[in-house]
């Protein structure tokens, strides 16, 4: 089935099986790779984009769900020349190890933040609960989220 | 003989190296110098001055053979290559590199001797030393036992100091000057009226000529980059989604 989507900013239009999920279509359909596949199953959090302004599991979402959606991936949320205060904040904090679950937290807490400006510790960890990291990086992941709080506080 | 059927992996490692032929044919292996594998895929106006070190017009690209999994190693690696080699570790290329006898693990085995890592008596630490021939003999090539830096401490920073005298012979024989003279900065030489050279410039000439191999290690005191904190070099990738 032909089905259209706004994909970072731009229309984009993609033929594929209703039920292929929308992870599959961003990385193997459009090639950008940098929302992960980490269970398949929505338990980990790897593949998590924004659509329509919310953190959702690309793996279980399917084309034929997506008709006019706006998805955002991490590609779409900030770029080296202009990051998003989540990015900036992870990257000073030094979060990422190996990295692979960082694109899915990175948008997990763009989410929580754009919805709750200046969480608590305990409004970070029930956002944050459903994204895995197997290095183990959570206190860092808090205090950039704290970090980056303070950062679009600071912009507003 | 209670001790012979507890008999640990340790000790026989130990033991097989200790049997009489085997450290003869284990010293005539370790003193073997072990072929550069970058000269065997060498393009042309490339420069691989050492196994870790590989310099054509385009950049600079550091080889870190441990393999990095988030704790830091391609950082820590490159960051010794660099501070011998005056460059800025964040403007050169990482690469693994390729499978090769060249980038064997000296100190894996290291611990692998039957005393406590907190042992630093004479024997332990002779004995420790002593395990870097059947490192070599054996020839791993692999991270872990967290024996990347003791491993790579002296090597890449040789390899960094190795590349840049050698860089600085090059840009002296295109002057017609002695290497003596000749400094480096940032990925540069430097010749005494304070003109820059590129490394990348000098690269085919540094190509055709042998490394300079006596060279001396900085006092840590002169350091720039160890022992400082850094940022990792994968870090900005990793938090863009554009690590590959």
């Amino acid at each position: 089935m032909q089905t259209s989507f706004t994909l970072n900013g731009k229309a984009t239009q993609v033929d594929v099986a209703p039920e292929m999920p929308l992870l599959w279509i961003i990385r193997d359909e459009l090639g950008l790779t940098g929302t992960k596949y980490g269970c398949g199953i929505a338990q980990c959090g790897a593949c998590t984009v924004h659509i329509d302004g919310y953190a959702q599991r690309a793996c279980q979402v399917q084309a034929q769900d997506l008709a006019g959606a706006t998805v955002t991936t991490i590609e779409g949320l900030g770029t080296l020349a202009n990051l998003h205060p989540v990015q900036e904040a992870w990257i000073e904090t030094q979060v990422a190890q190996c990295g692979y679950c960082q694109s899915g937290q990175i948008m997990q807490a763009a989410s929580l933040l754009a919805d709750i400006p200046n969480p608590t510790d305990e409004e970070i960890d029930d956002a944050m609960s459903g994204n895995l990291c197997r290095c183990g990086s959570y206190p860092r992941i808090r205090q950039a989220i704290r970090a980056a709080a303070t950062k679009m506080a600071d912009t507003q | 003989m209670s001790k012979l059927r507890t008999i640990t992996r340790r000790t026989l490692l130990i033991g097989s190296a200790t049997i009489a032929g085997g450290v003869a044919f284990g010293a005539y292996l370790a003193k073997k110098p072990i072929p550069n594998p970058l000269l065997d895929n060498l393009g042309d106006g490339q420069a691989a001055i050492t196994p870790y070190v590989l310099i054509d017009a385009a950049g600079i690209t550091l080889i870190t053979p441990r393999a990095d999994v988030g704790q830091g190693a391609y950082t820590v690696q490159a960051n010794m290559i660099a501070e011998e080699l005056d460059i800025d570790p964040a403007t050169a290329t990482i690469s693994p590199g390729m499978p090769g006898p060249a980038y064997y693990n000296e100190a894996l085995l290291s611990e692998a001797v039957p005393y406590p890592p907190y042992n630093e008596d004479a024997l332990p630490e002779a004995l420790r030393r002593f395990m870097s021939i059947p490192a070599k003999i054996i020839g791993l090539q692999v991270t872990g036992g967290s024996s990347t830096v003791p491993d790579s401490y002296e090597k890449l920073r040789l390899a960094g100091a190795v590349a840049r005298e050698t860089l600085k012979q090059a840009a002296a024989q295109r002057l017609g000057i002695n290497r003596s003279d000749l400094t480096t900065q940032d990925g540069h030489v430097i010749t005494p009226d304070g003109t820059r050279i590129a490394y990348t410039d000098l690269a085919t000439e540094a190509a055709t000529i042998d490394p300079v191999i006596d060279v001396s290690l900085r006092d840590p005191g002169q350091w720039t980059l160890l022992g400082k904190p850094h940022q990792r070099l994968d870090i900005i990738a990793k938090s863009t989604g554009t690590e590959t």
